[in-house]
């Protein structure tokens, strides 16, 4: 049973080695995610994104597997966040990025997340 | 983003808690012993996803002597749909610079 999400996903005409370093580089990030871009790319590694407009979201990573796929939680104040997971896949012409949004909160460890809220728990835990 | 709209996708996640908010729709109101009649699940169980819709505002009930009549209240999809399209459309943007941010390096 999966909790609905938005899926979004894009043809990158790169290989898959630069299209992780275009959704991983802080550097690159600050071209299409957001105008500032603080990053400790590893589970349980801190972020902060200030994104068009001046919004400053805080994140915190839940799993990085090189090269394949990188899953963070981000959040805005004290709202709830949500749970966001950026893969890649090889593809003819280049490499597709899938973007994966769920929202979270009160809620994540009563709904059927599974490894997503556990995972989540197990970060809590060591930082 | 309000609290309620997480407690809404997860309701609506399941298939059969899916169904029974069709068919209390579909009926324009029902009770528990109703649904468990019409749908393939005890009312044990009906009572289980009725308590999760209920919860994340998707129905809303009253009671009529000893019967509990559930009906569908919109307002909570109207906020997931807002979370859905505010969000869609802030990925939709991002990737598009993100695709061209990339063409730009390919092509360099």
């Amino acid at each position: 049973m999966q909790p609905m999400s938005c899926i979004k996903e894009v043809l990158l005409p790169v290989d898959s080695d630069d299209a992780w370093e275009a959704v991983t580089a802080p550097d690159a990030l600050e071209e299409w995610l957001a105008d500032e871009v603080e990053l400790d790319l590893r589970e349980g590694g801190s972020a902060t994104f200030v994104l068009p407009g001046g919004e400053e979201r805080r994140a915190i990573g839940e799993a990085v597997h090189d090269g394949e796929r990188w899953t963070f939680w981000w959040w805005t104040g004290d709202a709830p966040g949500s749970r966001v997971t950026v893969e890649l896949a090889p593809a003819i012409g280049g490499t597709t990025v899938r973007v994966t949004e769920a929202p979270v909160g009160p809620w994540a460890s009563a709904a059927p997340l599974g490894e997503p809220a556990s995972g989540l728990r197990r970060v809590l835990a060591a930082a | 983003m309000s609290e309620p709209v997480d407690a809404v996708f997860s309701a609506l996640g399941d298939p059969t808690r899916r169904q029974v908010l069709d068919e209390i729709g579909r009926r324009g109101g029902a009770t528990a012993t109703e649904l468990a009649a019409d749908l393939p699940i005890t009312r044990q169980a009906v009572a289980k996803h009725l308590a999760i819709l209920s919860g994340a505002g998707l129905v809303g009930s009253t009671r009529h002597g000893r019967e509990t009549r559930y009906r569908v209240t919109p307002a909570p999809f109207g906020e997931a749909i807002d979370w859905m399209t505010r969000v869609g459309a802030e990925w939709d943007e991002r990737l598009a610079r993100l695709q061209r941010a990339a063409a730009r390096r390919a092509s360099s």
